[in-house]
């Protein structure tokens, strides 16, 4: 859920902007104390919005985003006032109290009292505070005794099947308890509340299994993509006592009809690169690999996977429409070609390569970015290419991984004949890594990604011939900038 | 914000956070050699523009008097190292 406001750079606009943040802090689910927490932190960064960013007399706006998913509210403040680096002017306890010079407090304060604080300096296209607080939650051992969750239920002769209501909640995290233990990767599914309040705002649905005595065995189900009509089949399981009774096919049957009957045009599947298990079971129904995304993963204990892996968790994008499309004109460099007309190609459709002209690039690029600080991610979607693409990416790029992010993702439409004209990223340290079908807008895109650590290539296990092919040029292109590990 | 001014004292009742804006008032208000009571009891924070604005009182050898405290004022003079 998603809500913005846009105000003018008054000191009068100060209490309202910091009143609407406090109240979505409330909505969020954060108690009184620790809305106040967020509220102050928004104070912060308002004021000296307000205070510093324009020239003194001038009106300007500013705005305020407000998005509450049920782990955590992320509050993005968003100006086109004069640079500033808030890192050049860091907080001194010394010089407050001898000069009483405070300089810098704000975002100390802002840094200490948020779980996670981010500061974009995006040129032309202004400046970009982005805070999170995470929403406090019980873990499902919290709940339950060791005992009730670690109960394993007796086969049963029939199982049924159900589409996951709210109530089921409880029920799905101590599935993934008995399953996994601490090692499933979305660790939204250990929190009961959480995951009731993802199903209720329809971010997610999804089917059940229980055995005739009404113990949870399977679960699986697709979180719908926020901002276009395709969905993650992205969180399965199944009870290791009753696996090889066809489970995971009557639910992966379930969720494929439930995602047609909502009118999506598209499944796709983060299938991680420990194992090829889940690349396998995506195959036998009928998903294609697209992608091989580097590191979207902090490394984790996988059962049966060595306890230290080394590096972060790589996943294949397998996807799969829902909708038919037959052909498809799409504009890429001339070195992508090839590859991209056979990933189409898997996923039945006859690509052409555009030929359309580009006209002379805006000044200013439009970009969008999406932060996920849960799993040390962030993608930049370009809008519009502009000529000042390349400097803004790389620099957005590496504040990013100054920040603790470990992977940028680069997306390019396919549809925009300025996108074959983008130049070899390696020197700018992005390297190739797939086709994203309708992944933004109902839209197909490039993808690029930088990663900040190395990668051994080794370690990543794929299924497919396509992803074995992908996986090639992602780790030639690796070896280029530096960043492949043997 | 309500104020009054009683034998050299200025006592005010903030009817919100102690904010910038707020400051900016309490700068105008305030007189030479005048003493402070600042009740803070509709206060949720105080920002980091108040503590500025107390702890340079405090600096110059002003006197003043905080009432009602907020929890999350004591928090955010543990981040700075400072007291106010």
């Amino acid at each position: 859920m998603k809500s913005e406001i846009v105000l003018p750079n008054k000191v009068l606009a100060i209490e309202p902007a910091v009143e609407f943040v406090r109240s979505w802090g409330l909505k969020a689910g954060l108690s009184p104390e620790k809305a106040d927490e967020l509220a102050l932190c928004a104070d912060e960064v308002i004021t000296d919005v307000v205070r510093f960013a324009f020239p003194p007399g001038e009106e300007h706006y500013f705005v305020i985003s407000v998005e509450v998913k049920p782990s955590e509210i992320e509050v993005v403040l968003r100006e086109l006032g004069e640079p500033f680096d808030p890192d050049a002017h860091p907080y001194s306890r010394e010089r407050a109290l001898k000069e009483g010079k405070f300089e810098g407090a704000g975002i100390e304060v802002v840094k200490h009292l948020s779980d996670h604080f981010l500061f974009l300096n995006k040129g032309r296209a202004g400046k970009e505070f982005r805070i999170v607080k995470r929403v406090p939650a019980k873990h499902i051992t919290e709940l339950l005794s060791e005992e009730r969750l670690t109960e394993e239920p007796a086969v049963s002769k029939s199982y049924v099947l159900k589409p996951v209501t709210p109530e089921d909640a409880e029920d799905i995290s101590r599935l993934i308890y008995r399953t996994y233990r601490y090692t499933y990767p979305k660790e939204d599914l250990y929190y009961p509340e959480r995951v009731r309040a993802y199903i209720e705002r329809g971010e997610k649905f999804g089917v059940i299994v229980r055995t005739e005595e009404g113990e949870p065995v399977g679960y699986f189900a697709v979180i719908v993509k926020s901002d276009s009509p395709i969905g993650e089949v992205g969180e399965a399981v199944v009870s290791p006592a009753h696996r090889g009774r066809g489970i995971m096919k009557r639910m992966m049957a379930s969720l494929i009809e439930m995602a047609k009957e909502r009118g999506l045009l598209g499944l796709y599947g983060e299938a991680v690169t420990v194992h090829t298990i889940s690349q396998r079971v995506n195959a036998k129904f009928g998903f294609s690999s697209t992608a091989l995304l580097l590191g979207t993963f902090p490394s984790a204990r996988i059962v049966g996977i060595e306890s230290n892996y080394g590096q972060r968790i790589s996943v294949v994008i397998d996807f799969l429409h829902l909708i038919e499309r037959k052909e498809e004109v799409f504009y890429a460099p001339v070195r992508y070609r090839k590859i991209l007309k056979d990933i189409y190609r898997g996923l039945g459709i006859e690509a052409k390569a555009g030929r359309g002209r580009v006209g002379e690039l805006p000044a200013v690029s439009r970009l969008k970015l999406n932060v996920n600080s849960t799993t040390g991610t962030a993608e930049i979607v370009v809008k519009k290419a502009g000529k000042d693409l390349l400097e803004r990416v790389v620099k957005k790029r590496n504040r990013l991984f100054d920040k603790g992010i470990e992977v940028v993702y680069l997306d390019f439409p396919l549809s925009s004949p300025e996108t074959k004209e983008i130049p070899d990223l390696k020197p700018y340290g992005f390297v190739f890594a797939g086709l994203l079908p309708l992944f933004h807008k109902a839209q197909d895109y490039l993808r690029f990604q930088s990663v900040k650590g190395s990668y051994d290539m080794s370690k990543i296990k794929v299924y497919s011939d396509l992803s074995k092919r992908i996986k090639r040029i992602v780790g030639r292109e690796l070896r280029e900038v530096g960043k492949r590990k043997g | 914000m309500r104020w009054e001014r009683e034998k050299g004292r200025l006592k005010v009742e903030l009817l919100g956070d102690f904010n910038y804006e707020r400051v900016f008032k309490l700068r105008e208000l305030l007189k030479e050699n005048e003493e402070l009571e600042i009740d803070l009891k509709n206060c949720r924070f105080v920002d980091t523009e108040a503590v500025d604005f107390l702890y340079n009182l405090k600096l110059r050898g002003r006197r003043y008097r905080l009432l009602n405290r907020p929890e999350l004022l004591k928090k955010v003079c543990q981040i700075l190292g400072v007291e106010v």
